[in-house]
C-alpha cells in the first residue's frame, strides 16, 4: 500500500469544515466556544485570581493531557469509530515502561518500549475492527479489560514511580519553555499537527470520507482496512504522548485510572465540541473548544472550592444546555439525519 | 592413652546423655507445652479463613492478605481469597457464594456501611465468624479491626495546627484533598480534622476537594490551589498515593519546601519514599502489617473462644504512628509484594 | 420374510431420508438460531464453572445466582430496548441507583406502605426516563451524548442524596412482610425478582415481536426516516422507549432496595457499560433495529456468569479482567464472522440430493408397439395467442368456450372469439398462477405458486381461498405457508385438493427440489364448509398434477420426481390410503385432467433418459453438479419434447401424442379436452395449442364433467 503522505492534493474537494463564523446559524463548536467565552468573562470578573496569566496557563496545563487524548478520540470518532481503551493504553504502556526503568532498563529504551506497546495495542484494536469487523465500541471496551489485566500482570504495582534521575522524562510534564508549561506546548503542537493532518493530507481527507460513508469510501478505492489500523495506531500514539506528559507531571503512573471515569471525560470533550459519533463531522477545533470549556469549569470550581458532586451537576447542566441550544438552533432534519446519531 | 580415651568417651557419652537427662527432668513442663499446642491446634488447625477485600493489587489489601495468609498457613489453616476487582456487584456475589461455602472465619473489607450488611448477618447466623476491617458496616459483627478515622483526622489536624496555627507565623491556609466524597473514611477524617482546625482561629481551609483516590486529579486541584494561594501553609491528603499527586503539584510550583504536606495511609515503602524524598512533611501510618496481625489475632480469639458467631463484638483498633525522615525506614515501611 | 425385507427397505429409506446436513441447513435458517454463538458461550461458561466450582450446579446455588442476577437483567433489558430503537441509554446505572435510593427514601423516611413505594418508585424511574425521552424524542438530541450527560447529573445527585440520608437509612428499618417478600421471597421456589424478570421478559418479548408498537420500535431502530415516512409516530415512540427504560431500571432498583437495603456511591456504578457489553454480546446491533429480549438476556447472563464465576474461583482481579476481555473479544469476533458467513454456509449445504431408484422406463422408440411410442401427432397443433401469452402452465375452458391460460406474469389471460383472437387479462393475481379449475359457481380457482390458492369470480374479482395449512410440529422448517401450490382439483363435495410441490424451495428454484429428489412436497385439502386447510399427505415426492377421479372417490396425483402417478382415496373402504396407479412412466408427469371417455389425460414435462435415471441413483454426483456446474449446464430430463398421454382408471397407458421437434410444444405441462378438441399448455411456451381429437364426444366440456350432466359421479 502506498500512502501519499502530506500530498497537497486539490483533486479532492475540501470536506473539512471551515472555521467561519456564521452569526445566524452557529454550529455546535461555535456555540460551545461562545459559552466558554461567556464563562471566561463571567469568571474573570467575579472570581478573584481567575483572569491572571498564571491561572490561565494553569488552566490550559490541566487540560493538556485530556486534550491530547481528546485529539486521538476525535480522530477515531471522525472516522466513525471509538476507542474506549485509550486511557488503558496510556496507563498500561507507561506502567510497563516505568517498571522496566525501575528494573534497570535505560530510560530511552523504556520510553521506546512504552511506545512500542502502545502501538501494538493500537494495531491489535485496528485489526479487530478492520479485519474481524467487530464493533469498535465493543472491541475497545474489551481491549481495556485485557490491557488492564496484562499490564498489571507485567507491572504488578498499584502505582509505579518514575526514576528520580531522569530530567528528560520529566520535561514533557513539568518543564517550561519560554515560560509556558511544556504540556500546553505538547497539546498545541499535537493539535496543529492533527489539524494539518486531517485537513491537508489525503489520508486526513480519507478519514473524513470514511466517517461520512465507509462503503462509498471503500468503493472509491480507499484502502479502508489499512486506514482503520492506521487510525487506531495513531490514537495509541497520542495515548502514549499523553502518558509522557502524565508521567512528567505526576512522576508516576497508576493503573487504577483505567477503571475510573476518565474515558467518559475524553469522549465528552470530543462530542461536546461537535465531533459527531456518526462520523465525518467536526474537527480539531471542536476538541480544543470542548477541552477549554471543561477546563474552565474545573478551574473555576476549584477556585470556588465547590463540592465535586455539585461540580458534576453544574457541569452536566451546562453540557445539557449546550446540547439543547445546539438542537434548538439546528433542528434535526429528519430527511437528511443519519441513522444512529 | 587409655585413660584419655575413656575420658573422651565419657565426655561424649555425657554430652549425648545430657539432653536426654534434661528431657527426662523437664517432662512435666514439655507436656504442658504440648497440651497447650494441642489445644491451640485443635481450635485452629484445618479451619478455613476467607478473605474478601474490595480489590487486590492495592498495597493495603495486599499486605493484609499476605500477613493473614502466612500466619494462617503456619497454623495449619486454609486460606482462601476472592478478588472482586473494585466491582461492588461482583463483591456482593462473591460474598454470597463465600457465605454459602461456610468458612470458619470471614474477613471482609466493606466498600460502604450498608452494601454487605445483610450477607454478613446471614454469615454469622449460619456459623461463620465475621471480621470487618478498616470500616465497619452498620452491622456489628464478631470483630472489627482497623483505624479510628476520626482519630486519624484529629491527629492530622493537630499536627497541622502545630505547623500553621496561631503563633506559627504562617498564613494558616490549609488544603484538604479528600478521597471520595461519600466514603465513610473520608467523611470521618474530615469530621475529625474540622473539629480540631475550627478551634484555631488562624487556620483557614481554602480548598476541600475530593480527588477520588487519583493522584492526577489531586495534582490538578492542587496546582490551581497553589496558584491561587501561593502562601498555602499545608496540604492534607487522605491517602499517600493520591496525596503524592498533590505533593508533585506543589513541587512543580517550586513550593515543596514552604508547603507542608501531610498524608495518612497504610505505610508502604511507597509512602516512605515520598517522606524520604521530601514530598511529604509528615505521614500518619496506620500500619497495614500490624492490622494484618490484628486480623489473625481476632480470628484466633474468635475461634478459641468457641462462642456462637454473632454473640460478641470484639474491637481491635490500630495505633497510628507518625513517620518522618527520621523513622520512615525499615520495619515502619512494609515492602510491596514482588510478583513473578 | 417379505415383511422383514419390507422393514429393512423402509429402514434404509428412512435412513436415506435423514440427513444431518439437511437438519443443519434448516437449523441455520431459523431466526432463533442466530444467537447460537452467544448461547453456546453461555452454556459453555456455565458448564465450565459447574465442573470447576464445587456445588455450582446445585439447586441452591442456581437460585442464589438467579436472585443476584435479576436486577442486572432488568437493566440490560432496558439497555436492549434503547439499542433496538436505534438509541442508547447510558444513564441506566444512574437511574437504577436513584430509584434504589427513592425506594428506600419512600419506605424509611416517608414511611409509605409498600404498594405505594413500589408504584412511586416506578413513577420516579419513568419520570427520569422521560427526561431522556423528552430530550431524545422531542428535542431530537443525540442519545449517546444526552444520556452520558444525564448519567453525570443523576450520579452526582445520588451521591449528594446519599450523604444526606445515609445515616437515616442506617438507623431506620421497617417490619413489613410484603417488603421482605420483594427482597427475599420466592414464587414456586424461584426468587421473586427472577420470577418477575421472567414475566417481564415474556411480556416484553410479545410486545416486541408480536405487537404493532413493538414493530414500530424495531422499524424506527432500523430506519428512522423510513419509519417516519410510514407514518409511525417516531418522536412519541422514542419518548416512550426511554420511559420504559427508566421504569425497568426502577423495577430493578426496587428489588435491589428490598434485597440489599443499601445505597452508596458504588450502587450501579459501571452498569451502563456492563449492560451495553451484555446486549451487544447477545447480538443486539448497536446500529439499532435488530434484537430480541432473549438475546439481551443471553448477553447479560454471559457477563454475569463470567465475572461471578471468575471471582468465585479466587482468581486475582487483573487476571479476571484480562480473561473477561479476551473471552468477550473472542465471542464477538466469532459472532461477527458467524453472522456474516451464515448465509454462505446455508447456501453451501442447503441442497441435499437423496438416492432414489426409479422404476424401469418403458420404451418410447418410434414405431414400437408401446402406447408410449413417439409420434408427431402434435406437430400440426393450431396455435392460440401465439407470442401473446407467457408460459401458460395450465389451460382451461369455460362453458362459453373461452380459453384461459395461467401465465408467468401473474395474470390469467383469456382468449375468446371465433379463432380465439381476442386477448384480455382476465385477472391479475400476482405470484405464478399454475393449475386451474372451475368450481360449481363458475369461479375459477387457481393454484398460485408463492401465494396459495386464489379464486376469480366470473366478474373478474380475485379472492383468496387459502394461503396456509397446518404446520408439521416436528419440522424446523416452518411449513405452514403454502410455498408452491401447483395444481388443484375440486371434489364433488366442493373440497379443493391441491399439491404444494415443495416446502424447501421456491418457484424459481423448484428444479433444485427435483434434483434433490426428496419428499418435500405435500397434498393439501381445503374444505370450504369449514374454511379449514389441512395437509392430507405430508412428505410427497414433488406432487404436481392433481385430478379428482371421474367417480369422485379418489384423487390422482402425479409425482414429478418419482415419475409415477398415485391414487389417494377420499371415499370408500380405502379412504385415506395412497396407492401407486402408474408405476412406470417414460417421463416426468405434470398435470392430469379428465378425458371425455372416462379416462385421463397426463402431460409429461420431461422425458427420462438413461443418464438422468442413473444420476437419480447418485446423490453425490448431483450434489457436485449443483455446486460446481452453472445451472444452465445441469443434467435434466429431455425437456424439448412435448408429450401428452391418455390412461384409464386402471392406470394403463392407452395412447400418446408427441411433438418430437420441441418447436411448438415442448415441456408440455397441461392439456384440456373441450368439445372434441384438446388444448395444450406449456410452462415455457409462447402459445396455447389446439388439436382436433377424433372419435370423442364433441359435446363434452370440463364444466359439465364436473358439475353438469356429463358427470360420472354415482348419485
Amino acid at each position: 500500500m502506498r500512502w501519499p503522505l502530506a500530498s497537497r492534493s486539490v483533486a479532492v474537494p475540501a470536506t473539512t469544515p471551515r472555521i467561519a463564523f456564521n452569526i445566524a446559524r452557529p454550529n455546535q463548536e461555535q456555540i460551545v466556544l461562545l459559552i466558554t467565552i461567556v464563562l471566561l468573562i463571567v469568571f474573570g470578573f467575579t472570581l478573584n485570581g481567575f483572569a491572571t496569566i498564571s491561572n490561565l496557563l494553569n488552566l490550559l496545563r490541566s487540560i493538556s493531557i485530556l486534550g491530547v487524548l481528546g485529539l486521538g478520540m476525535g480522530l477515531i470518532v471522525i472516522s466513525r469509530g471509538i476507542d474506549l481503551s485509550e486511557v488503558a493504553t496510556l496507563a498500561g504502556s507507561w506502567a510497563i515502561g516505568l517498571i522496566e526503568m525501575q528494573r534497570g532498563m535505560p530510560v530511552e529504551a523504556a520510553v521506546l518500549l512504552a511506545l512500542a506497546i502502545a502501538l501494538l495495542i493500537g494495531v491489535i484494536n485496528g485489526v479487530m475492527v478492520a479485519f474481524v469487523e467487530a464493533p469498535p465500541l465493543f472491541v475497545t471496551l474489551a481491549a481495556g479489560f485485557v490491557i488492564y489485566g496484562l499490564a498489571f500482570w507485567l507491572a504488578p504495582a498499584w502505582v509505579v514511580y518514575a526514576p528520580k534521575d531522569a530530567p528528560g522524562l520529566m520535561f514533557a510534564g513539568a518543564g517550561r519553555l519560554f515560560g509556558i508549561p511544556v504540556p500546553i506546548l505538547v497539546f498545541a503542537v499535537s493539535a496543529i499537527a492533527m489539524h494539518l493532518f486531517l485537513s491537508r493530507t489525503s489520508i486526513g481527507r480519507f478519514i473524513y470520507a470514511q466517517g461520512d460513508n465507509p462503503e462509498a469510501a471503500r468503493l472509491t478505492g480507499i484502502p479502508l482496512r489499512p486506514l482503520i489500523v492506521l487510525e487506531y495506531a495513531l490514537v495509541a500514539f497520542l495515548a502514549w504522548l499523553a502518558g509522557l506528559v502524565w508521567v512528567g507531571t505526576t512522576g508516576s503512573m497508576q493503573m487504577a485510572i483505567t477503571q475510573g471515569t476518565m474515558i467518559f471525560d475524553v469522549v465528552l470533550v470530543v462530542v461536546i465540541g461537535g465531533v459527531s459519533l456518526i462520523g465525518g463531522r467536526g474537527s480539531v477545533f471542536s476538541v480544543v473548544v470542548g477541552c477549554v470549556l471543561i477546563g474552565t469549569l474545573l478551574n473555576a470550581f476549584t477556585i470556588m472550592d465547590v463540592n465535586s458532586e455539585v461540580q458534576n451537576i453544574i457541569k452536566g447542566v451546562v453540557l445539557l444546555a449546550a446540547i439543547v441550544l445546539d438542537n434548538f438552533l439546528h433542528p434535526r432534519d429528519e430527511e437528511t439525519a443519519r441513522q444512529g446519531d | 592413652m587409655n585413660r584419655k580415651f575413656w575420658t573422651i568417651a565419657a565426655a561424649g557419652a555425657a554430652l549425648v546423655a545430657l539432653p536426654m537427662l534434661a528431657a527426662a527432668q523437664e517432662e512435666g513442663g514439655t507436656k504442658t507445652a504440648r497440651e497447650l499446642r494441642a489445644s491451640y491446634d485443635k481450635s485452629l488447625q484445618g479451619k478455613t479463613v476467607a478473605y474478601l477485600p474490595i480489590a487486590l493489587g492495592v498495597p493495603l489489601s495486599d499486605e493484609w492478605g499476605r500477613v493473614v495468609q502466612e500466619e494462617a498457613e503456619w497454623r495449619g489453616m486454609k486460606f482462601i481469597v476472592r478478588d472482586p476487582n473494585n466491582n461492588p456487584s461482583a463483591m456482593q456475589q462473591a460474598l454470597t457464594a463465600l457465605v454459602d461455602q461456610k468458612p470458619d472465619v470471614l474477613i471482609v473489607q466493606n466498600p460502604s456501611v450498608t452494601l454487605l450488611m445483610k450477607d454478613l448477618k446471614r454469615a454469622e447466623s449460619q456459623g461463620t465468624h465475621v471480621i470487618q476491617i478498616n470500616m465497619s458496616s452498620n452491622y456489628k459483627s464478631g470483630a472489627f479491626v482497623g483505624a479510628d478515622w476520626r482519630e486519624i483526622g484529629k491527629m492530622l489536624a493537630t499536627e497541622v495546627v502545630k505547623a500553621c496555627g496561631t503563633g506559627s507565623g504562617k498564613s494558616g491556609k490549609v488544603q484538604i484533598v479528600q478521597g471520595e466524597l461519600t466514603a465513610a473514611a473520608s467523611v470521618d477524617q474530615v469530621g475529625g480534622i474540622m473539629e480540631v482546625l475550627n478551634k484555631d482561629t488562624n487556620i483557614k481551609v481554602v480548598s476541600n476537594q475530593a480527588a477520588n483516590w487519583d493522584a492526577n486529579t489531586a495534582l490538578n486541584i492542587t496546582a490551581t490551589v497553589i496558584q491561587q494561594h501561593p502562601d498555602l501553609c499545608a496540604s492534607i491528603g487522605f491517602w499517600g498515593i493520591m496525596e503524592s499527586g498533590a505533593a508533585q503539584a506543589i513541587r512543580n510550583a517550586g513550593k515543596i519546601d514552604d508547603v507542608k504536606v501531610f498524608a495518612s495511609g497504610e505505610g508502604s515503602s511507597l509512602d516512605c519514599d515520598q517522606v524520604n524524598s521530601g514530598n511529604f512533611y509528615k505521614f500518619l501510618s496506620y500500619k497495614a502489617t500490624e492490622q494484618g496481625h490484628d486480623l489473625m489475632f481476632a480470628a484466633e480469639t474468635l475461634l478459641m473462644l468457641g462462642d456462637k458467631p454473632g454473640t460478641r463484638n470484639l474491637e481491635f483498633y490500630t495505633r497510628p504512628v507518625w513517620l518522618d525522615k527520621t523513622n520512615a525506614s525499615g520495619a515502619n515501611c512494609f515492602a510491596l509484594p514482588k510478583k513473578s | 420374510m417379505s415383511t422383514i425385507e419390507a422393514f429393512a427397505e423402509s429402514l434404509t429409506m428412512s435412513a436415506r431420508r435423514f440427513s444431518p446436513r439437511l437438519l443443519l441447513s434448516e437449523l441455520l435458517l431459523k431466526q432463533w438460531f442466530e444467537p447460537v454463538v452467544p448461547f453456546t458461550v453461555m452454556i459453555g461458561l456455565w458448564l465450565y464453572f459447574a465442573l470447576t466450582i464445587p456445588d455450582y450446579a446445585s439447586v441452591q446455588n442456581t437460585l442464589s445466582l438467579l436472585r443476584l442476577f435479576a436486577e442486572f437483567g432488568f437493566v440490560a433489558l432496558a439497555m436492549g430496548f434503547c439499542l433496538i430503537s436505534g438509541g442508547i441509554d447510558l444513564s441506566v446505572g444512574a437511574i437504577f441507583a436513584l430509584c434504589n435510593f427513592a425506594a428506600l427514601f419512600f419506605l424509611l423516611v416517608m414511611e409509605w406502605p409498600v404498594g405505594l413505594v413500589v408504584v412511586a418508585t416506578l413513577l420516579v424511574g419513568a419520570a427520569l426516563g422521560s427526561i431522556n425521552g423528552f430530550l431524545i424524542g422531542f428535542l431530537k438530541t443525540r442519545p449517546f451524548l444526552t444520556t452520558l450527560v444525564t448519567l453525570i447529573i443523576l450520579r452526582a445527585s445520588v451521591n449528594l442524596l446519599n450523604t444526606g440520608y445515609a445515616q437515616v437509612f442506617a438507623t431506620n428499618s421497617v417490619d413489613s412482610d410484603a417488603w421482605d417478600f420483594i427482597g427475599t421471597g420466592s414464587v414456586l421456589g424461584i426468587p421473586v425478582n427472577a420470577a418477575t424478570l421472567f414475566v417481564v421478559l415474556l411480556v416484553c418479548h410479545i410486545f416486541l415481536s408480536r405487537s404493532r408498537y413493538g414493530w414500530h420500535l424495531t422499524a424506527i431502530g432500523a430506519s428512522r426516516k423510513a419509519a417516519r415516512h410510514a407514518g409511525i409516530r417516531v418522536r412519541l415512540m422514542l419518548f416512550l422507549t426511554y420511559v420504559l427504560s427508566g421504569a425497568l431500571c426502577a423495577a430493578s432498583g426496587i428489588f435491589y432496595a428490598a434485597r440489599q437495603a443499601s445505597t452508596d456511591s458504588t450502587t450501579g456504578v459501571g452498569w451502563e457499560f456492563q449492560a451495553l457489553t451484555a446486549v451487544v454480546l447477545g447480538g443486539i446491533s448497536l446500529a439499532g433495529g435488530k434484537g430480541t429480549v432473549w438475546r439481551a438476556m443471553i448477553g447479560a447472563l454471559i457477563i454475569f456468569l463470567l465475572i461471578n464465576g471468575l471471582v468465585r474461583m479466587g482468581i486475582p482481579g487483573y487476571v479476571t479482567s484480562a480473561v473477561t476481555g479476551m473471552i468477550l473479544l473472542a465471542a464477538v469476533g466469532i459472532d461477527v464472522k458467524w453472522s456474516k458467513n451464515r448465509g454462505k454456509a446455508i447456501q453451501k449445504i442447503y441442497v441435499n440430493p437423496a438416492y432414489v431408484a426409479l422404476a424401469p422406463a418403458p420404451s418410447v422408440q418410434p414405431g414400437a408397439a408401446s402406447p408410449y411410442a413417439q409420434n408427431d401427432r402434435l406437430i400440426r397443433a393450431q396455435a392460440i395467442g401465439l407470442d401473446r401469452v407467457e408460459g401458460p402452465e395450465d389451460v382451461i375452458l369455460d362453458r362459453q368456450g373461452r380459453v384461459y391460460g395461467s401465465t408467468r406474469d401473474g395474470n390469467v389471460i383469456r382468449f375468446s372469439g371465433e379463432n380465439f383472437e381476442t386477448r384480455e387479462v382476465f385477472a391479475h393475481i400476482g405470484g405464478r398462477p399454475l393449475g386451474m379449475q372451475f368450481d360449481r359457481d363458475e369461479n375459477l380457482i387457481v393454484a398460485v405458486a408463492g401465494m396459495g390458492v386464489y379464486g376469480i369470480a366470473p366478474d373478474q374479482r380475485v379472492f383468496k381461498v387459502t394461503d396456509e395449512t397446518n404446520r408439521t410440529w416436528y419440522k424446523l422448517n416452518d411449513d405452514s405457508r403454502l410455498r408452491m401450490a401447483d395444481d388443484l382439483d375440486i371434489a364433488p363435495d366442493g373440497k379443493i385438493y391441491f399439491s404444494d410441490c415443495t416446502t424447501r424451495y421456491e418457484m424459481t428454484t423448484n428444479t433444485l427440489d427435483i434434483l434433490e429428489a426428496r419428499p418435500n412436497g405435500r397434498v393439501v385439502c381445503y374444505d370450504p364448509a369449514t374454511r379449514t386447510t389441512r395437509t392430507i399427505i405430508n412428505h410427497f415426492y414433488f406432487p404436481n398434477g392433481v385430478c379428482v377421479s371421474h367417480d369422485g372417490k379418489s384423487v390422482l396425483i402425479a409425482s414429478t420426481s418419482l415419475c409415477k402417478v398415485f391414487r389417494y382415496w377420499i371415499e370408500g373402504p380405502k379412504k385415506g390410503k395412497t396407492e401407486v396407479l402408474i408405476d412406470e412412466l417414460p417421463g416426468n408427469p405434470d398435470n392430469i385432467n379428465r378425458a371425455s371417455d372416462g379416462t385421463y389425460w397426463l402431460a409429461l414435462v420431461g422425458i427420462r433418459t438413461p443418464t438422468f435415471d442413473l444420476s437419480v441413483r447418485k446423490p453425490g454426483f448431483r450434489l457436485r453438479m449443483v455446486k460446481q456446474v452453472p445451472a444452465d449446464e445441469w443434467l435434466a430430463p429431455a425437456l424439448n419434447h412435448g408429450c401428452v398421454l391418455k390412461f384409464n382408471e386402471q392406470g394403463e397407458a392407452l395412447e400418446s401424442w408427441w411433438d418430437p421437434t420441441g418447436i411448438s410444444h415442448s415441456t408440455l405441462t397441461s392439456m384440456r379436452e373441450h368439445k372434441g378438441y384438446l388444448y395444450l399448455g406449456g410452462l415455457e411456451n409462447n402459445r396455447i395449442g389446439r388439436i382436433k381429437l377424433d372419435g370423442v364426444d364433441e359435446s363434452w366440456t370440463g364444466y359439465d364433467a364436473y358439475w353438469g350432466d356429463k358427470s360420472r359421479v354415482a348419485r
